[in-house]
């Protein structure tokens, strides 16, 4: 039961800005989703509303209470580290208790909530272990039961699948998903892997560069970005993003025309940056209505679809179709962007 | 047609590996017998010495074996007036001192791994450079501030001024302890409910054990072995150094013998049962 609120939050690390201003509300057992390259300040986020770092401007509030000079242990959240931290000198069951025996939890509760914890990730058979003793993904489930245990409101996770191989990875994923929908906490995740954030997350929050450039669900993030760099930064293959000159609901580009629902504040005759995603362009041999041609650069088969890169005039954009179209590089081909599909992102000068 | 030479190729290489690893074990050992015997031969001849008949210090040529069993010497040596004493000021002395270093040495050693601070680098140079200040120049000041403390002539005064020795070399042994602890341990121990001092002391402290340790063992050694302030500073009170180096010089072969041998038993103890603490790291080995 908590919600958490960040108010206009700075932070400076020796003179570079790390934090620029960032405000972002987190609601009541909400799955919220950091999301940037390294270095964009997710993870300083992160540990301010722990409380490992204070904030040069701004308050963090936790269910109204400004928490922004509380110390870590009073806050009522648990965190799950990149490294995991386990303590090595104390068994898994220490481990897992250590929380409990600080807030002076009786033996006999100890043992039932430990107990439950340590089934709830399948760990029971490892409680009289010293983690060295156990692999990355028992590690991994350690430092969760760990967080569990604890019952708090909020759950903070720093990349906590980064270490884990391929496939465990994907396992652990949906798991965690799980145990933390069950958990009715509210859970802030931060990583750098626009997967992890489409499929866990209820909200992502795109950060780079210290501000926060988009709040949205991951579908209205994958779909509708706000920029270039969200459009970009989320997707495999990332969204095309194409230059054009805007007209009366359509864009110009390469001397070709493209239908665009709405105008988005955009003036007939300026220069626009637009974004429109691989699987949303229909590729075909026959020259349609409205169609663009393009030629074809490189043909990737990717199991499920067949990915082309293509030249549209000098401009470079990647097309998702399907594997039984036949295609070779140099071929020439028309391309149809389906309706609705194009976003408007920008204007090229403010994007660099 | 190539297949069969290839196979004795790779056979011959298999085998030659094998042998090749031999050597360098054999050098191995051998350097760890060489020095062992580097280190233990002196301590051997001293303790023959100390526990052969007063008589046979004086046999040519020297017996490398014990020719007989005789705790006269030692008996002789630990009974003289004064030196059993001296012998438990000096382990007073030396436990004085490491809890001195590491009482005041931890604190400093985690500031120096875990904080910023204006000139710490500054700080780190000066700890270093304490050591270069000659000990003669400042005995006499210290001995008249100890007197002036009523100090002087105790264990005490002596514990202090092993302690000021010990303990830059403390800070930076601690320091580098501190640095290998990720500071993300002491991040969950605090996010799990405990204070930065409750973290150090349940998280940091109980895996430091082998550094602190190692910290512990430099620090008691180098008391144990001090004899300039030790002299210096105790008249009727000296450390078992100290009483030896007034005493030594005048006494016969076999006393000197035993001397030696009580001067380096007691650090061997403690060495001994520091031994696991300086190995053990938690999980692998030991238990």
């Amino acid at each position: 039961m908590a919600e958490i609120r960040i108010e206009q939050i700075t932070k400076r690390y020796a003179g570079t800005l790390a934090l620029d201003d960032v405000s972002l509300t987190v609601h009541d057992q909400e799955f919220m989703v950091l999301l940037g390259p390294s270095g964009c300040g997710k993870t300083t986020l992160l540990r301010l509303i722990a409380g490992f770092e204070q904030p040069d401007a701004g308050a963090i509030l936790i269910d109204g209470e400004d928490v922004t000079d509380v110390p870590p242990g009073k806050r009522g959240l648990a965190m799950v580290f990149q490294s995991y931290a386990l303590f090595p000198h104390l068994r898994v069951f220490e481990n897992i208790a250590f929380g409990l025996r600080m807030h002076r939890v009786g033996g006999d509760e100890v043992r039932r909530r430990v107990g439950a914890a340590a089934e709830l990730m399948q760990i029971t058979k490892l409680l009289d272990r010293y983690p060295m003793q156990l692999s990355g993904g028992q590690r991994q489930r350690v430092a969760v039961a760990r967080a569990l245990v604890m019952e708090p409101a909020v759950i903070l996770m720093d990349e906590p699948l980064s270490n884990l191989d391929a496939l465990l990875r994907l396992q652990m994923r949906a798991e965690l998903k799980r145990l933390l929908q069950e958990a009715r906490t509210t859970t802030v995740y931060v990583t750098h892997d626009q997967i992890e954030a489409l499929s866990m997350g209820d909200r992502t929050a795109v950060m780079r560069d210290g501000r926060i450039l988009q709040v949205d669900t991951p579908m209205m993030v994958y779909d509708r970005p706000g920029d270039v760099f969200v459009a970009q930064f989320i997707g495999t293959p990332p969204m095309n993003v194409l230059r054009g000159r805007m007209g009366e609901r359509q864009v110009e580009v390469e001397g070709h025309v493209l239908a665009v629902g709405i105008q988005d504040g955009f003036l007939p005759g300026e220069e626009v940056t637009f974004g429109v995603r691989a699987e949303s362009i229909e590729v075909s041999h026959e020259r349609g209505d409205g169609a663009l041609p393009a030629e074809v650069g490189v043909v990737e088969p990717l199991g499920s679809h067949l990915l082309l890169t293509l030249a549209l005039g000098s401009q470079s954009l990647k097309v998702a179709t399907r594997t039984d179209f036949q295609v070779r590089p140099r071929d020439r081909v028309w391309l149809r962007p389906e309706q609705g599909a194009i976003r408007l992102l920008g204007r090229p000068e403010a994007d660099g | 047609m190539s297949a069969a030479p290839q196979a004795v190729a790779s056979r011959a290489r298999a085998a030659a590996r094998t042998r090749r690893v031999e050597p360098g074990r054999l050098l191995l050992y051998g350097c760890a017998v060489l020095i062992t015997l580097f280190m233990l031969t002196p301590v051997y001849l001293i303790a023959l010495s100390a526990f052969s008949p007063s008589e046979a210090i004086f046999d040519y040529p020297h017996p490398l074996v014990p020719t007989g069993l005789s705790f006269d010497n030692v008996r002789f040596f630990l009974t003289y007036q004064g030196i059993g004493l001296a012998l438990l000021r000096s382990i007073a002395v030396g436990g004085l001192t490491v809890g001195i270093s590491l009482v005041l040495g931890c604190p400093a050693g985690y500031a120096l791994a875990r904080y910023w601070f204006r000139g710490k680098d500054l700080t780190q140079l000066l700890l270093v450079n304490v050591r270069a200040i000659p000990m003669v120049i400042i005995s006499i000041p210290l001995l008249v501030t100890f007197i002036e403390w009523n100090l002087s002539d105790t264990v005490w005064s002596v514990a202090l001024v092993h302690g000021a020795i010990t303990l830059p070399l403390t800070i930076l042994i601690t320091a580098s302890v501190f640095l290998r602890i990720p500071a993300e341990w002491e991040e969950a121990a605090m996010s799990l409910g405990t204070s930065r001092v409750g973290a150090v002391l349940r998280v940091v402290l109980p895996n430091s054990v082998p550094g602190l340790a190692a910290a512990a063992l430099f620090a008691f050694v180098t008391s144990w072995n001090e004899v300039f302030v030790a002299v210096i500073l105790t008249l009727r009170g000296p450390t078992l150094p100290a009483a030896l180096v007034q005493q030594l010089s005048e006494s016969p072969l076999q006393f000197r013998f035993a001397g030696g041998l009580c001067l380096t038993i007691p650090a061997f103890v403690f060495i001994f049962f520091m031994r696991p603490y300086l190995f053990n790291a938690f999980g692998v080995g030991g238990k």
